[in-house]
């Protein structure tokens, strides 16, 4: 992407009282990404004294030197920065140093969702493809993974002894298949070797035949058919 | 023999990735639960007919990476995953 190309933000929200803009990722790596957002607007919007937005900035460029980019836009060049980068430094603000406004970083929470939902690719076929593309974008920039019950409560069940339990999803499963303990009386080394054969298959570049791999392959036929 | 009298094993691939299944941070293998979310990954994919791209699971990647140099006689990057 050229510095001089203007790009057009993909998302412009009032945060503070003043626009804030996202924009896509300036990464062309095929890579899902979070959106970006402009760092210069952030002070403005979070309510720091003219001294906070510098020290902000400062501390942005030096803390993300390698990651922060500077795009060409139609109001002049802007910095930029995933907004999971942003978010950290905004806590770090208000929360711990008591500058800006919690209101105003309440709004940009609000306006990165609003950013995010328009980059989503939708509908997604699956719950473990919504999972997948979840945890891809927020663990790319060193976020936490995100279980399928954080992210859809409504999976969890509380049963009649108060005991909290929910509707085992496919990832939960392998988890699962790859922690229990073999005994005589279960099939779970059997599985347990043909998870070891489908990764080492693919370490190989290749895709394990589902013959290779029976026992999953019934598994998958009767709990996880779409 | 190591300096403490322990034995030390020569493991094939296959009893290699059995102990990173099972290994947990707790043993000293610090990506212990990366490596599993990864391996999920690529099983998903795999029911999906698919290949995961090796960057999309870059603990595993890397973990994988280390086993290769290894079968092929190359020095190891410094150890991340498994507590020697």
């Amino acid at each position: 992407m050229s510095v001089h190309e203007v790009i057009e933000p993909l998302h412009v929200a009032v945060v503070g009282g003043h626009p804030l803009r996202f924009f896509r990722t300036p990464l062309n790596d095929g890579r899902p990404d979070l959106p970006w957002v402009a760092i210069d607007d952030l002070g403005r919007c979070l309510g720091l004294s003219r001294t906070d937005r510098r020290v902000h900035l400062r501390a942005v460029h030096a803390g993300s030197k390698a990651i922060i980019r500077t795009i060409a836009t139609s109001d002049g060049p802007a910095s930029i920065i995933p907004v999971s980068l942003a978010n950290a430094a905004a806590a770090a603000l208000v929360e711990d140093l008591g500058r800006g406004s919690p209101q105003a970083r309440a709004e940009y929470q609000r306006a990165a969702g609003a950013a995010l939902m328009k980059l989503a690719p939708r509908p997604f076929a699956s719950a473990e493809e919504l999972m997948a593309w979840t945890n891809a974008v927020t663990t790319r920039w060193a976020g936490d993974p995100i279980s399928a019950v954080d992210l859809m409560p409504f999976l969890k069940v509380t049963t009649a002894k108060g005991e909290e339990s929910r509707l085992i999803n496919e990832r939960d499963m392998l988890l699962l298949a790859m922690r229990t303990e073999a005994t005589d009386d279960n099939k779970i080394e059997a599985v347990q070797n043909e998870i070891i054969a489908i990764v080492s298959a693919w370490n190989r570049g290749e895709l394990l035949p589902r013959s290779d791999a029976p026992l999953l392959s019934q598994i998958y036929e009767r709990g996880f058919t779409p | 023999m190591t300096d403490s009298d322990e034995g030390e094993y020569l493991l094939n691939e296959g009893q290699t990735w059995f102990l990173t299944l099972v290994a947990t941070p707790e043993d000293g293998a610090k990506n212990a639960i990366e490596i599993k979310h990864e391996v999920v990954k690529v099983l998903m994919a795999w029911r999906r007919g698919k290949l995961l791209p090796r960057w999309e699971v870059p603990h595993l990647a890397g973990f994988c990476d280390d086993f290769n140099r290894m079968e092929q006689g190359l020095p190891l990057r410094p150890l991340q995953g498994v507590k020697p």
